[in-house]
């Protein structure tokens, strides 16, 4: 099977290496610098969506009131401890960590999107 | 509400969190997990209606007591904050700002 390469072939191959000019070599590494890690960050529309539905995900919360400007605890009735679980509920859905003093500016849907769309490291 | 029971509500909001965070450590099971959380708040409501300032302190001491003495020994740390598997891995170079020595 190896030798079914005759060693024409290989240093034909060879000369292909040869004959490719350095410049060549220089753009692949401009290219490897110039490397793209992810695609963009979440469109707002499907995070308004996901954070809406953890929010109809929770038995507390009536599905008629859900809007993305009803505060947590003023329009949909919820209580500290319960806006900890909401709080929750996001950062798991998001891959992310919350600290405390962020999530006590989180108050509503529309609060928790503009939070996540400001976090690069949400998914 | 006074400064006093905002930094209250704080405190229990984060001894909250914590508790169930120690207790997602635990329960890898969604449903174990849920039992556990609606044990919790049912933990944390029944405390609700204590108004003594000894007693509160009282409650939240042993509350923390537990939580050290439950703590999990490798819990689930999310990925891109301090400590996660993805925590700082491929910071973009400051392009605009080089380092003062290149």
């Amino acid at each position: 099977m190896f030798r079914a390469i005759r060693p024409a072939a290989l240093y034909r191959s060879a000369a292909l290496y040869k004959t490719a000019p350095a410049v060549v070599a220089r753009n692949a590494m401009a290219l490897n610098f110039a490397r793209t890690y992810a695609s963009a960050g979440l469109a707002r529309s499907d995070v308004e969506k996901r954070v809406l539905d953890i929010l109809a995900g929770f038995n507390k919360v009536d599905a008629n009131k859900i809007a993305l400007k009803a505060n947590f605890n003023a329009d949909l009735g919820l209580d500290s401890l319960d806006t900890v679980e909401v709080v929750m509920a996001i950062e798991e859905e998001f891959s992310i960590e919350i600290p405390d003093k962020d999530a006590d500016e989180i108050k509503s849907a529309e609060q928790a999107v503009e939070y996540i769309s400001k976090r690069e490291d949400a998914h | 509400m006074s400064e006093a029971q905002i930094a209250h509500r704080r405190l229990v909001q984060s001894l909250y969190k914590r508790s169930l965070k120690t207790a997602q450590d635990w329960y890898i099971d969604t449903n174990l997990f849920r039992r556990k959380a609606v044990e919790l708040r049912m933990q944390f409501d029944a405390k609700s209606n204590l108004r003594h300032p000894r007693e509160i302190a009282q409650a939240i001491q042993e509350a923390e007591r537990q939580l050290t003495e439950l703590r999990h020994p490798d819990p689930y740390i999310a990925v891109s904050a301090p400590g996660g598997t993805k925590f700082e891995r491929n910071i973009h170079p400051n392009l605009d700002e080089p380092a003062a020595h290149h």
